[in-house]
This record gives C-alpha cells, structure tokens and sequence, in this order.
C-alpha cells in the first residue's frame, strides 16, 4: 500500500519535531487536514483535489515544524546578528594577515622560490577565511538556538570617532617629527656612529648606503612628509593624496626590500662583530626574513589606512 | 490594495489573532472550527500560523487542551484558562489604548 499524501505531509512535519510531541501533533494534524479536506470537498472539489489544496495551503512541512517547535527560521536571529557581523569583520580583518605573513614568512626561511611563498600564503589565507567564517558562525547559531542572553547595551561610547579627528593636525606634526628623528639618527649613524666597537664608535648602516641609496631613502621621507602635512591642512583623503601614499609605500618596500636583499644594509664591521657573538648568517637570513615582512605589513596597513580613508570622507 | 500596503497591514493585524483566539475559545473548539471562526468574525488567518500558535499558548499555560474521542474524528480542544482569561483583558485594554490614540491623531487633522 502506497501511503497517503496526508500520511506522507504529516510524517515529514512530525519527524522534525521533539519526540515526546510527536504523537500529539501527529494526531492534532492529521484530524485538521481531515476537516479541511472535507469542507473542500464539500465545497465542491474532488476528493484527491481536495487533499492537495489544503496540503499546499498548510505549506512546507519543514516551516510548519519550525513553527510548531517554536525554532527559529533564521541562522543568526536580530539578536546576535550586530554582535556576529562586528566579531566577523574583526577576525577576518586580523587572524587573515596575521596567519598570511606568518606562512610567507616560513616559506621564506625555507628558502622556497617566490612563487611558492606567494601560493603558499595566499592558500593559507583562503583557508583561514573559509575556518573563522565556518566556525564563529557555527557558534552564534548554537548561542542564538540555546537561548543564550549576552548584555550587550549599545552605549554612546561605542560611537566610532568623527573623521575629522582620525588623522588630525597633530598626527601630522607626530608623524613630522618621527621622520625628522630618524634622518638625524641616520646622520649621527653616518658621522659618530651607533655601535661600540673596538674601544670606537662604529656606523651600524653599510657606507655603501652613501650617498645615493641614502639620498633615496630621504627623498621618500621627504615625500611622505609632505603627503602628511598638506593631507591634514586638508582635512580630508583625496583619491590622490591615497594614490600618492600607495606610490611612496611601493617606492619604499622596494627599496628596504632590494637593500635587505643585496646584503648592503648593515656595514660589514657589525656583521662581523654579530658572527664573532654566535649571530651566523643563518640567523641574520631569518631576521632579514622577519623585517621585511614586518615593513611589507606596515605597509599594506598604511595603504589600507588611506583608502579607507578616501571611502570614510567621501 | 498594493503589496506594500498589504505587508503593513498584516503587520498591524499579527498580534489581533491571539486576542481573538483567547476570546473565541471561552467556548472550547478545536483547530479547524476556530480557523473558520476566526474567518467568519474578520480575522484571516492561515492554517500554518493558526495551529502552531494555538500550541504555543498552550505551552505557555493561556490555553488549556482536552481529546475528545467520542467523535468518528478524534480532536483536540482548546479552552481559555484563567491566565489566559487575564492575558485577554490586558490586550482588550491595550487595544481599547490603541484606539484613541489612533482617534486623537485624526482628531487633531480636523
């Protein structure tokens, strides 16, 4: 005997249900589709017309179930969905770099070819992404379905700050000041010398560096200090001013990047003063390794700051 | 009416049904005779929001339940309990509100 239509509708609804309210259901909603197929059919409709209309009225038997297992039909439901969102963008936008960096960086002191660096993150990444999406939202489902109650009062303090007051006049004249500090440190290197050696000040920076890889590196200083005062006298991100911060971030990660790979940023005395205290070439190679990243994410940080920026003031 | 018009509108109405259905059930009756009640007095109402809902009232203690199986037809009826009794006179009085409120702002066109 195949089985009813009805039979078949109140099975898929009953079976969704917690089992101590199956049978009652079952019973409840099987009398109901009976009377409202009787009232069709004494309207006039045939008996297996009168079945599939008052089936198709009750609907999907798995809404239906929702309903009568007062289970939302939501993932996420209004009440964590703020909370979600805000946890969401705060770990993609940090775990994803973090995790990134840290498997170019391995892949880097392995020595792999820059392919290999560049897939190898870019995989890690994609992963991470797909990990804390998955699970950060598998656990605000669970938190939304068991009831939870989390306090979360929005206050006034939560306000984020007016643009005007992100990168203000006096982040100008710190940012100013900073670069002044390091091209007199550069000088001082230049001309007295930071390191102790041999009863003598000694230049940590190769002399090599002088004048035009130097000259370089001041000519970018100069142009981000520029960028810096003439952006805040403004007040706001231009499309240029971001445009032109991108160019100086690019200029510069070149730049530390070809001075780091050349092996001419340090002056040949401090390298052999390191290896003489145990600081072999393979250390200095990792350490290489880890400051480039660290300029490289600075840099993707500042790009990203400058556009956000033109996106904010617009 | 337009579809806007009609979300609003259902929008409006959604809490009336249980007002109604703690009314209407001082007399007991069972899911089909109320969904056609409900039709009768003015309150369209689909099966599928009828049903769960009369299960929730009961759960939360406003409608009391009993099988009846001296009919061809077992059913379950429902009837108001004295919560639920109580839970009616607050919406009325609510509604009663509502009313003038909705009254004054008309008023105040003229």
């Amino acid at each position: 005997m195949t089985a009813t239509l009805t039979e078949r509708y109140v099975h898929d609804t009953v079976r969704r249900l917690p089992a101590d309210a199956r049978d009652d259901v079952r019973r409840e909603l099987e009398g109901s589709i009976a009377d409202a197929v009787d009232a069709r059919i004494e309207g006039g409709a045939s008996p297996a017309e009168a079945e599939r209309l008052a089936l198709e009225e009750l609907g999907d038997p798995a809404a239906l179930a929702s309903g009568f297992a007062d289970r939302p039909l939501a993932l996420i439901g209004p009440r964590f969905f703020l909370l979600w969102w805000r946890l969401l963008k705060v770990l993609l936008w940090s775990v994803t770099p973090v995790a990134g960096a840290g498997a170019a960086i391995g892949h880097a002191v392995a020595a792999d070819p820059v392919g290999t660096i560049i897939a190898e993150a870019i995989v890690v990444m994609i992963s991470v992404i797909m990990h804390v999406f998955f699970w950060t939202t598998i656990v605000f489902a669970i938190l939304d379905r068991s009831g939870a109650h989390v306090a979360t009062r929005w206050t006034v303090d939560r306000l984020p700050e007016a643009p005007e007051q992100q990168g203000s006049v006096i982040d100008a004249v710190a940012s100013v000041v900073v670069l002044a500090l390091i091209a007199g440190a550069l000088f001082w290197d230049r001309f007295r010398g930071f390191a102790f050696l041999d009863g003598a000040w000694t230049s940590v920076l190769s002399a090599d560096l002088w004048p035009w890889w130097i000259g370089g590196l001041f000519a970018i200083m100069l142009a981000e200090a520029v960028l810096v005062v003439v952006r805040a006298t403004r007040g706001v991100w231009t499309r240029g001013f971001a445009a032109v911060r991108t160019a100086i971030t690019v200029v510069f990660v070149s730049w530390i990047v070809t001075v780091i790979g050349r092996g001419i940023l340090l002056s040949p005395d401090i390298g052999a003063a390191l290896s003489e205290v145990g600081v072999g070439s393979d250390v200095m190679r990792i350490l290489a390794i880890l400051l480039a990243g660290g300029v490289v994410l600075g840099a993707v940080a500042a790009v990203i700051q400058a556009w956000n920026g033109v996106r904010r003031d617009r | 009416m337009t579809d806007a018009f009609v979300a609003h509108a259902q929008e409006l109405r959604r809490g009336t049904i249980v007002l109604a259905c703690l009314r209407l059930l001082r007399d007991a009756g069972y899911g089909y005779s109320l969904l056609e009640q409900l039709a009768s007095h003015g309150f369209e109402t689909d099966a599928n929001t009828l049903y769960p809902l009369l299960r929730r009232l009961e759960k939360q203690g406003y409608l009391e339940s009993e099988w009846n199986t001296d009919q061809s037809r077992p059913r379950k009826f429902y009837l108001t309990s004295e919560e639920g009794d109580k839970l009616a006179e607050t919406l009325t009085r609510e509604w009663h509100l509502l009313t003038r409120a909705i009254a004054s702002l008309t008023e105040e066109e003229k």
